[in-house]
């Protein structure tokens, strides 16, 4: 419990640090932005108008905490770029809206596909005895952490799409309408980003059992009169599985950065997409929120995975 | 019976040929292509590959094997300069902070913590959202996200030494703290060092492929071989040998620096047995 | 009961165990002494089955009653091993901790055996454990059943072990160094332990051991192993009284005996340390921001000295304090109150380990010569030259009897004694007074041991030092102490000239810790 509270403590100090970091990145940094968001056929009155609304007259503390305290309430600023109509701003909030449930959505499937391939490839290599068998997984695993994520995308797209017409690249359906249709033309983009992370996991694992199997407790279980079969399912399998859960904490971090390069590949409308046009852009308020929004995310994730290790682990668990 | 143990290690082979060629294409292509990276041809516009155009042609009529090996040289040369300043980095804090901890190694890892978890390549695209893209500019953001991953190895690895028997001998003799870091400690991490500086190479590859895919890398009309896989998917149906050239040459080389580095790690376990032996 | 017929095993080549013949009745207590590398593992573990891919089994048999375990070389099927193992013969290692599975619970992993041999009832099974984990000495088996290793005491996994051994009621137990890692006072109450259930059940016992005074005490008969052969079998009292063997008379004389002392000079009247009121703390938890910084008081108001000259010999149990002690004398740690007063040069250390001692990236000569230069760079006014250096280093391996090709390996090539030598040189290279010296035989054989210990009585002598000797062996302590300082948890508890200690030990707890053989 107490370590709960720590956790939390700590959990919180960081998600403080990053939104300061991300409000003197975009908002001090930047300087000025009153120019470039009316052109430069503005009057000095609107511009004037402007820096007061955007709170750009103020000193930059109060402006953090006033940031700060609307994002905290659910207002996510207005966008530099994007406009409602000609008076209007458009608000964060509203751009976002709808990408996030596409990213997530990525994400969990890409992540449910890593799980579901990866580990009993994993098993299978290190329990295999053939010479052939562990060469070619060696070969294939080494082969796919090779590929970039965004290359398998441009290979699936031409394979699948073009050569046998299996999905329409580009015909994204929206989760509102069909969510069928929605789950299936993710598959694509989600099998694009769990390949090289496949392959990375079974690895993984893999080298978690070979050394778990050297450890004195398996000679302990085999000289009880335990099969091979026993010893590996009843005593390695959840040893080895402890390291790649937090290996598989790691990776979702990434897997959620893989999800913004993918989106740019399969033309999905996620957080991804937005977060990339925004950067070339130069619209600061919404990549600042973004980045926030993937951060408490990863950190969210990250808590998860240490709560559930110490869990599952005995030996932390205990003390 | 050295030279013949090498040999034998089929990875370490395998592993330095195929950087080789990498390594030999980016050279020549400094002074040498077949045709000019920028020359473009109307009349030669989608050339499928033939032994003219080894790699076909882009929609300029551009040949792409000769961009491909320009895309080489920059690619190669971005991610050895993002190992460089992030390796350089991470060695000094990661030694300085490991080996004498307090209240600025709390600070520092409670920074490399948040970086950590924050995914790399999303850290590059926040510095390259403030300094705008470009390639120096990518070197740079790239060069920062991967400071941490190094810095977290090295302390880690001065933490476990630091403790060590040896090392307490050498505070009992009076070695100055810079030479037990540098000196005493610093030979002892090289090997776990010389592995994460071989993956870093290769994630450096990967993500400045990805960030000039994005087009927030490398811009044009300089080959990069991600900012050409961007060009390219527009014309997948027409020319998808315009796509796979250039993806097809970073996964050899990626794949041929990771062979070579388990090559190279086969090799030093192989000599640490007949050491102890 | 047992038959072993020339058995032979290598690995990529080099045979481990060469052609050896032997046989366990039932109910006997047999002991395979040797040091490392004698084949006395391997042999243990090619009854059982349990080799590793590496090993190559060459040939040989072992039978067990009238059934063939290994016949020519070849082994049963699996299903054979696997009935016999557990059921019939069972096993326990050196490492108690390791040896348990750390994420299952001790009562689940003692309840498999029952699951595989047997077809106990569901029920029945967990009383069937607690009444084992109660003839083991272990008390409140049904809180215990659901403990993880982790959550108990060295001791205590040993029991845990040894339950696990006898529940099913084998014909024989293979011991593999089962105490080797325990602490003095429980490795006696295991040998007890062990010892009363063998005899209770008649159950046959194979004890190996590189401890020639614990296989004196146990066994019935003994094999003698070297190089993986044999050297010689018989009743222990014969072996030990009347060894035919000259390795096994080597091997005898070289343990550290309490029964002869060589007299030595008396130390000198100065003091070389002096220690008063000594207190010391160790920092919990790291040093977080967010953790208090918990002290826990490690040492309390210990003091000594030690003249010059002297052999001051520390002795205790591990976690009583004794590394923690030497690391305050040495100013490696700085949290402590008290005085510590060293009167010459500051100290030098020789550790235990001789592998993690010595830096694997540098050559042995670097090493020696690294103190002097240290020395030159701290002291403006010494100046050596790099000749002065190098010669010092010559010099320093001819007196630690090395021979002068050292000066260019690595330690990775060296044997573990000769490290401690080139240990022991690197400490003494900048003639320090004073030697901490932590457990510097513990790590060795016996006759390894025997030949640092003299060596650093010469070296005692040549360079008129005083040593600070740790050691958790009462024996060795004997043979080389002039006076001691017993410990217990960060106390000292009793304090003495050598011999009266030993004799007539004034405290209950040095009278358990000499309470050996």
């Amino acid at each position: 419990m107490r370590y709960l509270l720590k956790k939390i403590m700590t959990l919180s100090v960081t998600l403080f640090l990053v939104s300061v970091a991300a409000f003197i990145a975009f908002q001090i940094i930047p300087g000025d932005v009153v120019g470039s968001i009316l052109g430069t056929e503005a009057t000095p009155e609107r511009e004037e108008e402007l820096r007061h609304e955007l709170m750009l007259d103020r000193p930059p503390v109060e402006r953090y905490f006033h940031w700060l305290f609307n994002v905290v309430k659910g207002n996510l600023g207005v966008s530099y770029r994007y406009s409602k109509n000609m008076n209007e701003m458009m608000p964060v909030k509203e751009l976002i809206g709808d990408k996030l449930p596409v990213t997530l959505s990525l994400a969990a499937l890409s992540i449910l596909f890593i799980i579901a391939v990866s580990i009993p490839l994993g098993v299978l290599w290190a329990r295999s005895k053939s010479r052939a068998l562990d060469a070619a997984l060696s070969v294939l695993t080494q082969v796919s952490m090779a590929i970039p994520a965004f290359f398998i995308g441009i290979l699936m797209t031409y394979l699948f799409g073009i050569a046998l017409k299996l999905f329409s690249p580009g015909a994204y359906v929206s989760y509102h309408k069909d969510f069928k249709g929605f789950i299936t033309y993710l598959i694509f983009p989600a099998i694009s980003i769990a390949i090289p992370k496949i392959g990375m996991t079974a690895r993984f694992l893999r080298n978690s059992m070979l050394t778990e199997i050297k450890s004195d407790y398996v000679r302990t279980a085999y000289s009880k009169g335990c099969s091979e079969r026993r010893v590996m399912y009843g005593h390695v399998l959840k040893n080895a599985l402890m390291p790649v859960i937090t290996f598989l904490g790691m990776i979702i971090a990434e897997i959620v950065a893989g999800s913004i390069v993918i989106e740019q590949v399969f033309s999905l409308p996620g957080i991804g997409r937005l977060l990339i046009s925004s950067i070339s852009t130069r619209d600061f308020p919404v990549v600042e929120i973004l980045i926030l929004y993937i951060t408490f995310v990863v950190i969210f994730v990250y808590f998860t995975v240490d709560i559930l290790y110490r869990v599952i682990d005995p030996r932390i668990s205990g003390k | 019976m050295k030279i013949r143990g090498i040999l034998k290690n089929k990875y370490l082979l395998t592993g330095a040929g195929m950087t080789f060629i990498i390594l030999f294409a980016a050279l020549l292509s400094v002074f040498w292509t077949p045709y000019s990276t920028t020359a473009m041809s109307i009349s030669e516009r989608f050339a499928a590959p033939s032994p003219r155009h080894l790699f076909g042609t882009d929609n300029f009529g551009r040949d792409i094997f000769s961009r491909v090996m320009c895309g080489i040289g920059s690619t190669v040369l971005i991610s050895f300069m993002i190992v460089a300043i992030s390796a350089t980095a991470g060695i000094l804090i990661g030694a300085f902070t490991g080996y004498f901890g307090g209240i600025l190694d709390e600070i520092v890892m409670r920074i490399t913590d948040a970086i950590n978890g924050f995914p790399s390549i999303l850290l590059a695209l926040v510095v390259i959202s403030i300094l705008g893209p470009g390639r120096h500019n990518l070197i740079v953001s790239l060069g920062i996200a991967f400071v941490p991953s190094y810095v977290r190895i090295v302390r880690g690895e001065f933490i476990r030494l630091r403790d060590a028997d040896y090392i307490m001998r050498a505070k009992l003799m009076g070695v100055s703290k810079l030479r037990i870091l540098f000196v005493h400690i610093l030979p002892n991490i090289f090997s776990t060092f010389w592995v994460s500086v071989m993956i870093g190479f290769n994630n450096g590859i990967l993500a400045e492929s990805g960030m000039s895919y994005l087009g927030i890398g490398v811009q044009p009309p300089d080959a990069t071989l991600g900012n050409m896989l961007s060009d390219a998917q527009g014309y997948l149906t027409r020319a998808p040998w315009y796509a796979i050239a250039p993806g097809l040459t970073i996964v050899w080389i990626v794949l041929g620096f990771s062979i070579f580095s388990e090559g190279v790690r086969r090799e030093a376990e192989r000599k640490g047995q007949y050491d102890k032996g | 009961m047992i038959r072993v017929k020339n058995l032979t095993v290598s690995f990529g080549g080099k045979t481990a165990v060469n052609g050896i013949d032997f046989e366990i009745n039932k109910g006997e207590i047999v002991g395979v002494v040797g040091e490392s590398g004698s084949g006395k593992s391997v042999t243990a573990l090619s009854i059982m089955g349990l080799l590793s891919d590496e090993a190559d089994i060459c040939g040989g048999d072992v039978y067990f009653e009238e059934t063939a375990l290994l016949e020519n070389g070849r082994k049963a099927e699996d299903s054979v091993y696997r009935t016999f193992r557990g059921n019939m013969i069972s096993m326990i290692f050196q490492e108690p901790m390791t040896s348990l599975n750390p994420t299952k619970r001790v009562g689940a992993q003692v309840a498999e055996m029952l699951r595989l041999h047997t077809d106990t009832h569901k029920d029945e099974i967990r009383g069937r454990v607690c009444e084992t984990f109660l003839s083991v000495g272990l008390k409140d088996p049904d809180e215990l059943y659901d403990k993880y290793p982790h959550e108990l005491s060295g001791g205590m996994r040993q029991r845990v072990m040894i339950a696990m051994g006898i529940i099913c009621k084998p014909a024989l137990i293979i011991a593999d160094e089962p105490t080797t890692a325990l602490d003095v006072t429980v490795q006696n109450q295991i040998i007890a332990l062990l010892k009363r259930i063998c005899s209770e059940n008649t159950i046959g016992l194979l004890f190996i051991t590189h401890d020639l005074n614990l296989a004196k005490r146990i066994c019935n008969r003994v094999l003698v192993m070297k190089d993986g052969i044999i050297v010689e079998q018989g009743a222990t009292k014969d072996i030990f009284e009347d060894p035919r063997n000259e390795y096994t008379k080597r091997l005898i004389e070289a343990v550290p005996s309490r029964i002869h002392k060589k007299d030595r000079g008396k130390p000198g009247k100065e003091n070389v340390l002096s220690v008063s009121e000594l207190n010391v703390f160790y920092r919990d938890g790291g040093n977080s921001l967010f953790s208090g910084k918990s002290l826990r008081h490690i040492i309390k108001d210990v003091s000594f000295e030690i003249k010059r000259g002297e052999i001051l010999g520390l002795v205790g149990e591990s976690g009583c304090g004794k590394t923690t002690l030497s690391k305050a004398v040495l100013g490696l740690n700085k949290n402590y109150t008290g005085k510590v007063e060293h009167f010459s040069e500051y100290p030098q250390m020789i550790f235990q380990d001789p592998y993690s001692s010595l830096n694997p990236t540098k050559t042995v000569g670097w090493l020696l010569m690294e103190p002097l230069r240290a020395k030159a760079d701290q002291k403006p006014g010494v100046r050596y030259s790099a000749e002065d250096i190098r010669s010092a280093a010559y010099d320093m391996l001819k007196k630690v009897e090395l021979s002068e090709d050292t000066f260019r390996k690595y330690p990775a090539q060296l044997s573990g004694g000769q490290r401690q030598r080139v240990s022991i040189g690197q400490a003494l290279i900048t003639h320090p007074s004073l030697v901490i010296a932590d457990e510097p035989v513990s790590a060795l054989d016996v006759t390894i041991q025997a030949q640092i210990m003299e060596l650093m009585l010469k070296l005692k002598e040549d360079m008129a030092l005083s040593y600070l000797f740790i050691s958790h062996d009462i024996n060795v302590v004997y043979q080389m102490c002039d006076r001691i300082m017993v410990m217990k948890s960060g106390e000292i508890v009793e304090t003495g000239d050598t011999r009266e200690i030993y004799e007539s030990p004034r405290e209950e707890y040095t009278r358990l810790l000499l309470a050996e053989s």
